[in-house]
C-alpha cells in the first residue's frame, strides 16, 4: 500500500540533500570505497570451547546432544526442571526429513503451532549459525523459525549444528549471504535470555522475552 | 487533530515540541543543578549507578586483546561514511524499497510526528507501542501522539517507569538512573491494579513490568522503534537491546515504523560489525547485548508473524548542517553513554538538570547545536574539561575542544555576561600594558600575602566561588619580576665589587 506522503517526501529529501551536498560531501554518483577492516581472529581448531564459554557468560545453558531423536525427551526435562506447564510452541517438524521422523513427542508436551501467542511456557528454534566471538545464536526469520517463538515464550531452547558456529560476527553475515530484496524480514543475533538493569542497575533476567535459553548442540550433522 | 479526518503532515499544526522537556529548560542549569545536588534521593540513586558503569566497562574492554584497534576500525567506518554520507542514504533508501518497505525524510521533529501520526491514521491506530528511540525523544511524539488521542506505550522498562512518572529520561541508555527501587514500587502502585501482590523486590517490579507491558504488545496496532544503525546495503535497520522489548514491538503489531536520524546509516553489516563490538562495551560492558535485530522489511508471504508494512523515517533535525563544519566529529556519536557514565558534573548532577534529551557532555554538545546556542547557554560551560569523556569515548569524539568552540561561539554571539565580558576585555586590556599589569599583580601580592584581607576578600566580594574555598595563601617576597629585578640588582652589585 502506497501512502500519500510523497510529495512532502520529495520536497523534504530534496531540502536534506542539498544541505549535505553544500557542505564537502558532495553525492558521488558511484560507489565510494569503503576502506578494509580488521576482524578480530580466533583459533579455528578451539571455536566450540570459545563459543560455549561465551555463551555460559551471557547466563545461557546447553548440553550436547548426539541425536535428534533425543529432543523431545530433553525438552520436558527441561520444562520439568524449571517447573512450568508443558506448553511447548515450535514449527520445526514440517522442517525434518519426512521419511525418518527424527523424535516422537510424549504425551506429556502439549504442542502448537507458531505464531507464538505469549501463553505457551516453551518455544523450540532452530539457529543457522552461531557466533564463537559472542557466543550467539542466529536465528533467521522463517516458515519453520518464527520470530515470536524466540521472545513471547518463557523458556527459549535452541537447536545448532555444531559445524555451523563461525569465528566472528563478520564470518556470520557472510555464512547468510544476504541482499537486499532477498533479506528475512529479521534476524536475531540471541545472546542470552532477556534481561533488565534499569531498576537500581540490578541485572534482571526475564524483562520482556525468555527468563531461559538453553541451547542443544547436535555434535552429530543433522537433516536440516 | 480528529481521528478519522486525513490531514496533510504539512499543514497539520502539532502541540508545542518538548511540552514537558522544553528545550529553554537547559537554560536553567545552574539553578537544576543546584536543586539536584540538595536532591538525597536523587543523590543516593546516583551513587549507586556511579562505579557499576565505569568497572563493567573497563572490564568488557580488558576482556579483548586491542580494544584501540575496535575503536579505529569503528571510527574508519563513520567518517568514511559521514564523507559519503548522500550517498550511503541514496542507497539505504534504494535497498528498504526493494525490500518492500518506504523511507520518510524529515528536516525537523515537527515533521517526523506528522508523518508518525499520518501513518497512524491511516491505519486507524488506537495504540502504539515503542521501543526505545531517542529520535523520538528529539520530537516529543508521545506528547503528539497522546493530543492525537492515540494511547502510547514505552516498553523499555526505564522508559516505561519515566513515563509514568511524566519525566523526561535522565540517561541515554538508563533512562530512569534516577529512580531508587523504592520509587519505582510507589508509582506502580501508583498505576497498577496490583491487589495484594509484593513489590518488595526488583525481581518482583521487574516481574510486574513485563505481565502489565505483555498485554500492550499484544494489543498494539503501531510499534515503533528506533534504530542503532541503519545498513545501506541491505536496507535494513540495526536494533540493540537487552529486554527484547524492540523485537516484540517489531513483530506483533501490523505496522513497524523506525525512526532514526541521517547519520545512523553505515555502508554494510561489516561495517555495522565494527561498530557492534565497541558499542554494548562502552555503554553496558557487555561484549554484546541479549538482543541484536535487523529488520529489513514487511513480513513476507511464508512468514507466520511480522507487521505488514515496514517504514522508516529520516531525521534532520540540524545534522546536515553540522556536517562539514567544525561540529562535524558530533555526528560520529553511536550514544553509548560512556562519557555520560564517566563525567564528574553529570555524575554529581544527574541528567534532568541539562534541561533537555542528551544530558552529559554529548548532551552539553548537542543541545546548543539543535536547540540554539541561546536556549543552552550554561551547557558548555557544565564542564570541568577534566577529559575523561574524551578519553572513554569509543569514536575519538574530542568534547572538550567542542566545548571549548561553543564557548567561543557564545563569546563571539555575544551570549556571555557582561561580567564575564567586561572582566575578559580589562585583562586583555591590563596585559598588554605592563605597568598596568605590574602594578595589579604588586597590589595582588600584597592582598594575598595579607590574611585579613584575604579574609575579607573571600567573604565579602568573591563569596559565590570562595563560599567553599580559600583563596591561596602567597608568603613570597613579591611578585615574580620584583623579585627577578632584585636578584639582577644584586648581581650586578656583586660583579662590581669583585
Ligand atoms: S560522545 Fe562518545 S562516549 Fe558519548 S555517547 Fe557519543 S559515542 Fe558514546
Amino acid at each position: 500500500m502506497s501512502i500519500n506522503l510523497n510529495r512532502f517526501n520529495r520536497v523534504n529529501r530534496k531540502k536534506i540533500f542539498n544541505r549535505i551536498e553544500r557542505t564537502k560531501k558532495s553525492a558521488i554518483p558511484q560507489a565510494p570505497k569503503r576502506p578494509p577492516l580488521l576482524h578480530p581472529q580466533f583459533d579455528i581448531s578451539a571455536l566450540t570451547e570459545i563459543f560455549l564459554s561465551k555463551l555460559s557468560a551471557s547466563s545461557s545453558t546447553y548440553q550436547s546432544v548426539d541425536c535428534l531423536s533425543l529432543v523431545p525427551q530433553l525438552v520436558l526435562q527441561y520444562a520439568e526442571k524449571y517447573n512450568t506447564n508443558k506448553t511447548l510452541v515450535t514449527n520445526l517438524d514440517p522442517f525434518l526429513n519426512s521419511d525418518e521422523p527424527p523424535w516422537d513427542w510424549p504425551n506429556a508436551l502439549s504442542l502448537s503451532t507458531p505464531p507464538a501467542t505469549g501463553n505457551e511456557a516453551i518455544g523450540l528454534s532452530y539457529a543457522s549459525t552461531a557466533i564463537a566471538e559472542t557466543g550467539s545464536l542466529v536465528l533467521s526469520a522463517s516458515k519453520q523459525n518464527p520470530t515470536t517463538v524466540n521472545f513471547l515464550t518463557d523458556h527459549h531452547i535452541i537447536i545448532l549444528n555444531e559445524q555451523d558456529i563461525v569465528p566472528n560476527i563478520e564470518s556470520m553475515w557472510k555464512r547468510l549471504s544476504l541482499s537486499a530484496g532477498n533479506m528475512p524480514r529479521a534476524i536475531n543475533i540471541i545472546t542470552g535470555p532477556s534481561r533488565t538493569a534499569d531498576i537500581e542497575q540490578t541485572i534482571q533476567l526475564g524483562a520482556h522475552g525468555p527468563r531461559s535459553l538453553h541451547l542443544l548442540l547436535l555434535t552429530q550433522p543433522s537433516p536440516y | 487533530m480528529k481521528p478519522g479526518k486525513p490531514t496533510s503532515p504539512e499543514t497539520q499544526s502539532n502541540p508545542p515540541i518538548h511540552s514537558e522537556t522544553s528545550s529553554n529548560q537547559a537554560l536553567f542549569f545552574k539553578a537544576k543543578s543546584s536543586e539536584a545536588l540538595l536532591d538525597d534521593t536523587l543523590q543516593q540513586a546516583l551513587k549507586k549507578a556511579q562505579g557499576g558503569f565505569i568497572e563493567k566497562r573497563s572490564q568488557a574492554i580488558a576482556d579483548v586483546e586491542n580494544f584501540d584497534s575496535y575503536k579505529q576500525q569503528a571510527q574508519l567506518v563513520k567518517n568514511h561514511t559521514l564523507d559519503h554520507l548522500a550517498y550511503y542514504l541514496t542507497q539505504f533508501e534504494e535497498n528498504v524499497t526493494k525490500n518492500g518497505g518506504h523511507v520518510h525524510w524529515a528536516s525537523t521533529p515537527e515533521q517526523l510526528n506528522n508523518i508518525i501520526l499520518h501513518i497512524c491514521e491511516r491505519r486507524d491506530a488506537k495504540s502504539v507501542t515503542k521501543g526505545k528511540s531517542m529520535i523520538s525523544e528529539e520530537a516529543n511524539l508521545n506528547a503528539a501522539l497522546e493530543a492525537a488521542g492515540i494511547d502510547v506505550t514505552e516498553t523499555d522498562l526505564g522508559e516505561y517507569i519515566i513515563q509514568l512518572a511524566k519525566e523526561p529520561p535522565s540517561h541515554i541508555i538508563v533512562p530512569a538512573i534516577h529512580k531508587t527501587r523504592q520509587q519505582v514500587e510507589a508509582l506502580f502502585r501508583e498505576t497498577h491494579d496490583l491487589g495484594e501482590r509484593d513489590l518488595d523486590n526488583i525481581a518482583a517490579l521487574v516481574d510486574e513490568a513485563r505481565l502489565q507491558l505483555r498485554q500492550k504488545f499484544l494489543d498494539a496496532d503501531v510499534g515503533i522503534t528506533g534504530a542503532n544503525m541503519l545498513i545501506a546495503d541491505t536496507g535494513s535497520a540495526m536494533v540493540v537491546t537487552n529486554e527484547g522489548n524492540g523485537d516484540l514491538t517489531a513483530t506483533l503489531p501490523k505496522v513497524h515504523i523506525v525512526t532514526a536520524s541521517i547519520e545512523k546509516v553505515v555502508p554494510d553489516l561489516e561495517s555495522a560489525s565494527a561498530i557492534l563490538r565497541v558499542l554494548a562495551r562502552s555503554a553496558t560492558g557487555q561484549p554484546i547485548t541479549s538482543y541484536t535485530s535487523l529488520f529489513s522489511g514487511p513480513s513476507g508471504i511464508e512468514d507466520l508473524d511480522g507487521p505488514d508494512e515496514f517504514h522508516v523515517i529520516l531525521l534532520d533535525n540540524q545534522r546536515s548542517q553540522m556536517l562539514g563544519s567544525p561540529f562535524e566529529d558530533m555526528l560520529k556519536c553511536i550514544k553509548c553513554g560512556a562519557c555520560l557514565n564517566h563525567c564528574p558534573v553529570y555524575s554529581a548532577v544527574g541528567g534532568h538538570a541539562y534541561g533537555w534529551v542528551y544530558p552529559g557532555p554529548m548532551g552539553s554538545v548537542l543541545t546548543p547545536l539543535m536547540t540554539g546556542l541561546k536556549q543552552s547557554s550554561d551547557l558548555p560551560n557544565a564542564s570541568t574539561f577534566c577529559g575523561r569523556c574524551e578519553e572513554v569515548c569509543p569514536m575519538g569524539i574530542p568534547l572538550p575542544e567542542l566545548l571549548r568552540q561553543l564557548r567561543n561561539k557564545e563569546h563571539e554571539d555575544h551570549l556571555t555576561s557582561w561580567k564575564t565580558r567586561f572582566s575578559l576585555k580589562g585583562f586583555m586590556w591590563g596585559i598588554q600594558h605592563p605597568r598596568v599589569f605590574h602594578w595589579i599583580t604588586k597590589t595582588l601580592r600584597m592582598i594575598l600575602a595579607n590574611s585579613v584581607l584575604t579574609r575579607l576578600l573571600e567573604k565579602h566580594v568573591l563569596t559565590s566561588w570562595y563560599s567553599s574555598k580559600e583563596l591561596p595563601k602567597n608568603y613570597s617576597k613579591g611578585t615574580f619580576m620584583e623579585q627577578y629585578q632584585q636578584d639582577s640588582k644584586q648581581k650586578k652589585s656583586k660583579q662590581k665589587k669583585s
